[in-house]
């Protein structure tokens, strides 16, 4: 089962390896994993969708926390949290195709971001279902490459993740 | 103060004394620094040697122990002792050279990046980039090893950083404040513990290295042995935490335990684990423990990630040892709950009083010299002198768990996790100097000392009171033991038969020794051993066929324990 955690933590050199190479050694199986700054140029945030049982994810909260590095790791509750992937999606085009794509990419709320004669660059967000289903319609027309991010997440309402909670 | 007075500094301040290591080029300013200062150093005469004798020290005292190393290889030699301490749980602060920062990433001669190969086997390691990182970094390394769980540390000093002057320490407070969550406190628990003792027909106590290490705990659970009437089994690395011939104890249990403590973790419905992680050597199955529905299993570990990583417990205590055995001691009664476990403790005494039978006739020293009674025979003439006993990894090493009492905490030194071959004589060289007033009886295989050799370099020129006792049976005998057993007499490259002449090599190196190829020689052997001040080598003939038994195969269950006899 797929597990978005956030991970709250010291925003220096190595930090990101050290998360990762844990990862690797633990066995767990990361599905995606995506970093950045927070507010605080003190702290990053590490949002990874992991892929564990109970008793794994558990384990994975527990070794993160042997890290001097982690400040806050949180697992993000199921339905209660809003996450997003932004993908780039190159495809094949010509004078016949375009209206299509542009269309295909407006339902799913993308943009064309790069036209050329030959090709059209869409980008997309949404969760990874959505970014699938887009890709899945797209690919008729000839997928010349796809690039895509990490998910990053937030939880809804007024819950957020903060140094100073104490509940897991 | 440059950096390299600035460590030193830092080290002397905090007691270390002495510190050892191996010097080499990026360190030399280092070295320059103690030999200035007049630091106190053991030089051993490799850095594995240094790192495993750290260790020793460190096991003995419960103070960090601390190695040096130069860049490249000089770090690299010091892997094997470092992953050895992550395992055991092992205070060790390693410093070590890297090459000059404007060289970092060029493959500058030796250069091999320690930071990034440590990473997977310390607490925490860190490369130190900037002079004012030098003292907090020293500061937080230093604290690290010992807090908590205890473990090695790295910190990677840039050559150049030795010579740069270090302003004095302007830690700015700028760090982040780090919440855990909350832990599940020994406070909050032990009427939940307490509650469990009392529905429980067959409990057993099973105590790990974790309550060795923890200030205190070995008495507080002594309190508590008498007011709860359980019976105890240790592992491995919990041998010493108890006094070996105290009527409840069942002795270590796991692969190569006691039938009575594997009989009785097999069936307990009620197992209180403290300070223990089950490895694989513990519980060979652990799906098929985990599955069994008639059993609690609670488990005490200071290192909540320990908890639910291999057994499955139903509560969960995230505390040291002595705060759980201290707070037990304040809830339990005057009056014990044995009554209530009355028929479970005799069924398993008498498997004990069985067992004990069998010992007694394995401990009869005849010319065969077989391992068992060796160990045996030694351990007698160092009774009540309160031995420190170290082995290397083999079979050496369970007989001497099985058959040499020790008296005291922190007494047994073993790589009991890492399996570290090699570590039983630098080991020895930390324990003599941590505790000169001791007799240290070291047990090594020819195998494994044949890996460390050079170690006999420090016990010369310290004149370190270590009886090296050289358990000869010509092969790698706990492969050879697997190979007869599992593998059809297949004994591949396991059979050592032009050893050198061991006691030559001590003579070479101005040790004093002897050899015993048979009953007389030995018993005439271990007096001269034991009247002998400082360092000795004793060169036993062993019997070659001898097994260690009990025990379990791999990944099998109590049950499946092989002993004959039994």
């Amino acid at each position: 089962m797929k597990h978005n955690l956030s991970i709250l933590v010291e925003n220096h050199s190595g930090v990101l390896a050290r998360v990762a190479n844990l990862f690797a050694r633990r066995g767990f199986n990361i599905d995606s994993l995506a970093v950045g700054t927070t507010d605080d140029a003190k702290i990053s945030r590490i949002t990874v969708s992991v892929i564990a049982n109970e008793s794994e994810i558990d384990q994975v909260l527990k070794q993160l926390y042997k890290l001097p590095i982690v400040l806050k790791v949180k697992r993000l509750e199921r339905d209660a949290h809003i996450s997003r992937e932004l993908a780039f999606i190159k495809v094949t085009c010509n004078d016949q195709t375009r209206t299509s794509i542009l269309q295909i990419a407006d339902i799913f709320r993308g943009h064309i971001v790069d036209v050329s004669t030959s090709t059209a660059t869409i980008e997309i967000s949404g969760d990874s279902d959505k970014i699938e289903a887009l890709k899945n319609l797209i690919a008729p027309f000839g997928i010349l490459e796809m690039v895509r991010t990490g998910t990053i997440a937030v939880e809804r309402g007024e819950r957020v993740l903060s140094l100073t909670d104490t509940e897991n | 103060m440059n950096g390299a007075m600035t460590i030193i500094n830092f080290l002397k301040k905090k007691g270390v004394n002495p510190a050892f290591g191996y010097p080499g080029g990026s360190v030399i300013v280092l070295y320059d620094a103690i030999y200035q200062t007049q630091f106190p150093h053991v030089l051993t005469r490799h850095e594995q040697g240094a790192v495993h004798a750290a260790e020793g020290y460190a096991k003995v005292t419960g103070r960090p122990g601390v190695v040096f190393a130069t860049s490249g290889p000089g770090a690299t030699n010091l892997v094997t002792g470092i992953a050895d301490a992550y395992l055991d749980s092992v205070p060790l602060l390693a410093i070590t050279g890297a090459v000059a920062r404007d060289s970092i990433g060029k493959d500058a001669f030796q250069e091999a990046d320690i930071t990034g190969i440590t990473q997977p086997i310390t607490k925490y390691n860190y490369l130190v980039m900037t002079p004012e990182d030098l003292i907090p970094t020293l500061e937080e390394a230093w604290q690290l090893t010992t807090e908590g769980r205890p473990g090695p540390v790295l910190v990677n000093v840039p050559k150049d950083l030795f010579t740069t002057e270090i302003p004095v320490d302007q830690s700015s407070g700028e760090g982040v404040i780090i919440h855990r969550p909350k832990r599940k406190e020994a406070v909050d628990m032990v009427s939940q513990v307490f509650d469990a003792l009392k529905n429980a027909k067959q409990p057993l106590l099973l105590i790990g290295g974790g309550v060795v290490i923890s200030d205190g705990a070995c008495e507080a659970l002594s309190e508590f042995m008498s007011k709860s009437g359980m019976l105890v089994a240790t592992t491995m690395m919990g041998k010493g935490a108890i006094d070996e011939n105290h009527p409840k104890y069942l002795g270590m249990v796991g692969m190569h335990g006691t039938p009575q403590a594997n009989v009785a973790i097999g069936k307990c419905d009620l197992l209180l684990a403290v300070g223990c992680r089950f490895s694989d050597r513990i519980i060979g199955n652990p799906s098929k423990y985990n599955a069994y529905e008639g059993r609690t299993v609670i488990h005490v570990d200071i290192d909540p990630a320990e908890i639910g990583k291999n057994i499955r417990p139903h509560i969960e205590i995230e505390d040291d040892a002595c705060s759980f055995f201290s707070h037990m001691n304040l809830k339990f009664p005057e009056d014990s709950l044995e009554g209530l476990w009355t028929e479970w403790n005799e069924r398993i005494s008498e498997k004990r009083i069985r067992y004990q039978g069998i010992k007694d006739r394995l401990h009869e020293l005849d010319d065969r010299l077989l391992p068992e009674a060796v160990v045996y025979a030694i351990s007698q003439a160092y009774v009540g002198e309160k031995p420190i006993l170290v082995t290397d990894v083999g079979q050496q090493q369970i007989f001497a768990a099985q058959h040499f009492q020790v008296e005291s905490p922190r007494s047994f030194l073993t790589s009991g996790g890492l399996g570290t071959m090699g570590t039983g004589l630098p080991y020895a060289v930390g324990a003599a100097i941590a505790a000169p007033e001791r007799p240290v009886v070291l047990f090594v295989g020819d195998g494994g000392l044949q890996m460390t050799i050079q170690e006999f370099g420090p016990l010369k020129s310290m004149n370190l009171n270590v009886k090296v006792i050289i358990m000869d049976n010509q092969q790698l005998g706990m492969v050879r033991q697997w190979q007869e057993l599992f593998f059809e007499k297949r004994y591949s490259q396991t059979l050592l038969e032009n050893n050198p002449n061991f006691i030559q090599i001590a003579d070479a190196y101005g040790l004093k020794g002897g050899r015993a190829t048979n009953k007389d020689e030995l018993i005439e052997q271990i007096k001269i051993m034991h009247d002998t001040d400082g360092p000795y080598v004793l060169h036993v003939m062993l019997d070659i066929k001898e097994l260690v038994y009990p025990m379990i195969p791999a990944g099998k269950n109590p049950e499946d324990m092989m002993m004959p006899g039994m």
